[in-house]
């Protein structure tokens, strides 16, 4: 099928908002929201959650005053070359550094939990997967979408499931705290990188049948990944208390490293949880690499379509190689918070000055 | 054109199935010929300054007959600064790999306990993930090296035997109270609740017997509590399983199932707390010189549960061990700052326990009120 007559349902929708969830949730979401002030942590995940549906509709809103055309394409039909400049700049930076990040996070997740000694220019393999995927168009990232999160999802709540033994509800800070110290915590602002997965999709907007409504699979995949994410951050904490959670890298493995019980047949829990979790992470790649080759072709029209993959596959695989530590990986997650906050407010702009330039049509 | 189209699609495909391969973590591959694992490992205080390891490996049976003599082990020991720093001795003289992550238990020496804590002994666990976390942990009274050197007389593999003695599903019952590391680990981190470890000591006919449970303050041990004592730990804490209890008149009784309500507050700035047992149980045996009915063994079952209850309070809050997790019920009404102070302030807390018994039933045999 021809990729740019290719029609999404919002199930297709939902499964990539479920693999992007899947894929960002888990390496560093709990460390974040668990360094966060107050004790209540089911208030900064509910407070990201309402600003991400949020932000999807605003989204969805400037998708849709173009339907047929993609996130760059409206902006550009709205704004002009400047707008296209100010959205489609920061957003390759975005994305670039997004993928990197990703894909770096899950290397050393799986050198530290896994595979101790195999050098990280094998566990970047993911990234030429994901290329290759990612040139495929969109009608390859939704259908290994369909089956990656088939095997991914199921998987992922089963093991949330058994993490629910040896749970001490005592060992949580009072349930009922109301205080919103969250919103002073730096960690909170840099937790929002789990909620822009509709950022992910500026590429995949003209293949909606009703781009308006794009925001309800996301508000949709939001809801329905909500026990799981908050079971990464609450089995940890019910489990190894407040203190000894927040001393752990990755409470959620953690967690899963204490779960012992006699009929288990699976004894490494964390293997077969990582190893799942890395086809998702597969996929948001490739679908970040799509919308990123997608926002360079906006912004260089001349640039041949393969060449572009290579480059931006090759470029990704570079820069992931160059990041020297996970603190590193901590910091940048942080300093792209402006950027990330920017781009998802930026549609408001947009839709503000749609409706200026509509009114000036109608007074003239 | 159209041929060259195919190349590409078969280049794509190649393209994903070679990282794909390169991703099955083949680098990592030790063959199981070529690890030694580790079944228990032991730690104890050298000196001063320095520990002593001792770790266990099951040997496979060779057709050949070679091998360590009749065992089916081998027990190996080395000194050093740190147990991390031990164990990477031991691996300089060891042919193969030396492997901790199939470690079923860990024994740390009681005197070590005593003096210089578990944590910082056991640091090295968390950070490396190189043993597995849910590994049972013990404390041994006695030679250790002599424990490391005997053969299990039951026959299991060694690190099976100890997780077998503490397995609810085998050998284990309340009063052996399994702890696993990332409990210790959790409680070091929790200044509201103390750990409550097994104390072994050396056993003439099995390999070790349970002498009672360490409990802890300032991650070092304290004092102990004896067997008896641990079922009050039991029942408080709802970790209760089927246990067997002789009353002062003579019957035994079995107790099915337990349910402990806790209820706590503040009487006088000190901690309030109030438990409250109900306790299902059915009749063993009955004494036949003095037949009891059944309210009266009910009552006599509360009544020394009760008393049992009012030296194990005494004893823990004399060290300001809350191995009860009182401490975690008040996390609403103390600031983060306050958590500190919560030993002291379980040392004043006024505590009672009232247990409400009930006999299901009485077995097969009647028993006459």
């Amino acid at each position: 099928m021809n990729d740019s007559k290719l029609r999404l349902s919002d199930a297709q929708y939902f499964i990539l908002q479920l693999a992007v969830f899947g894929a960002t949730s888990y390496f560093l979401y709990p460390y974040l929201i668990l360094h966060t002030d107050g004790g209540s942590y089911w208030m900064p995940i509910a407070t990201g959650l309402l600003a991400g549906i949020l932000g999807a509709r605003l989204f969805s809103g400037m998708m849709a005053q173009y339907p047929g055309l993609d996130a760059f394409a409206s902006v550009k039909r709205v704004l002009g070359w400047p707008g296209l400049l100010l959205f489609a700049l920061p957003y390759s930076w975005y994305a670039w550094r997004a993928m990197t990040m990703i894909a770096r996070a899950h290397a050393e997740i799986v050198s530290m939990t896994i595979l101790h000694t195999t050098p990280l220019w094998i566990l970047h393999c993911t990234i030429p997967i994901a290329t290759l995927l990612a040139a495929g168009g969109v009608a390859s990232i939704a259908r290994a979408a369909a089956v990656f999160v088939m095997v991914g999802i199921p998987v992922t709540v089963g093991i949330t499931l058994l993490g629910l033994s040896n749970l001490d509800f005592t060992l949580h800070e009072p349930w009922r705290a109301t205080d919103f110290s969250f919103l002073g915590s730096k960690t909170f602002y840099t937790s929002s990188f789990v909620w822009v997965g509709f950022l992910y999709l500026c590429s995949c907007g003209h293949h909606a049948r009703s781009p308006g409504k794009l925001w309800r699979p996301y508000a949709v995949a939001a809801l329905c990944f909500f026990p799981a994410l908050a079971g990464a951050i609450y089995l940890p904490v019910l489990t190894f208390g407040v203190g000894f959670a927040k001393a752990l890298t990755f409470p959620f493995l953690s967690k899963l490293d204490s779960i012992s019980h006699y009929w288990l047949v699976v004894e490494n829990l964390t293997a077969v949880f990582v190893s799942v979790v890395i086809l998702l992470v597969i996929l948001t790649l490739s679908l970040l690499l799509h919308s990123l080759v997608s926002a360079l072709r906006a912004l260089l029209p001349f640039l041949p379509s393969r060449f572009s993959y290579i480059a931006v596959g090759a470029g990704t695989y570079v820069s992931a190689q160059l990041i020297p530590s996970w603190e590193w990986i901590e910091k940048g997650i942080w300093a792209d918070t402006p950027v990330r906050i920017y781009l998802v407010l930026f549609p408001s702009v947009v839709w503000l000055w749609s409706r200026l330039a509509s009114g000036r049509r109608q007074r003239a | 054109m159209k041929g060259r189209k195919k190349l590409m699609r078969w280049l794509a495909v190649l393209g994903m199935l070679v990282p794909l391969s390169l991703l099955q973590g083949c680098w990592d591959i030790r063959d199981i010929d070529n690890r030694m694992l580790v079944a228990v490992l032991g730690i104890a205080r050298e000196d001063d300054q320095g520990v002593k390891i001792w770790v266990r490996f099951p040997l496979p049976h060779s057709p050949l007959g070679i091998g360590n003599g009749d065992k089916d082990f081998l027990t190996a020991s080395q000194r050093g600064d740190t147990a991390s720093d031990a164990l990477d001795k031991l691996r300089a003289r060891m042919p193969k790999y030396l492997d901790l992550s199939q470690t079923r238990g860990i024994f740390v020496d009681r005197g070590l306990a005593e003096e210089k804590g578990v944590y910082d002994c056991l640091d090295f666990v968390v950070r490396d993930r190189m043993l597995p976390i849910n590994a049972i942990l013990a404390l041994i009274e006695g030679d250790m090296g002599q424990l490391f050197q005997r053969p299990n007389p039951s026959g299991e593999l060694s690190g099976v035997y100890t997780r077998l003695f503490f397995e609810n599903y085998a050998g284990g019952t309340p009063q052996k109270n399994k702890v696993a590391l990332w409990e210790v680990f959790s409680r070091h981190y929790n200044p509201l609740q103390q750990s409550l470890v097994p104390l072994l000591v050396k056993d003439e006919s099995f390999q070790f017997n349970l002498k009672g449970n360490a409990f802890f303050g300032n991650d070092k041990m304290v004092g102990w509590l004896t067997p008896e004592e641990t079922l009050i730990y039991e029942l408080v804490a709802d970790r209760m399983s089927p246990f067997e209890i002789e009353t002062a008149g003579g019957a035994n009784v079995k107790v099915e199932a337990s349910r402990a309500q806790i209820r706590t507050g503040w009487a006088s700035g000190k901690p309030d707390i109030r438990i409250r047992i109900r306790v299902t149980m059915k009749l063993m045996d009955s004494s036949h010189a003095s037949p009891m009915s059944t309210r009266t063994i009910e009552e006599e079952v509360n009544k020394l549960l009760e008393e049992r209850a009012v030296r194990v309070f005494a004893k823990t809050q004399a060290k300001g061990s809350d191995v009860f997790g009182f401490g975690n019920r008040y996390r609403s009404s103390l600031t983060a700052g306050q958590y500190k102070e919560w030993a002291d302030l379980y040392k004043r807390a006024s505590i009672t326990l009232k247990v409400e018994s009930n006999m299901r039933n009485v077995g097969l045999k009647l028993l006459r009120d």
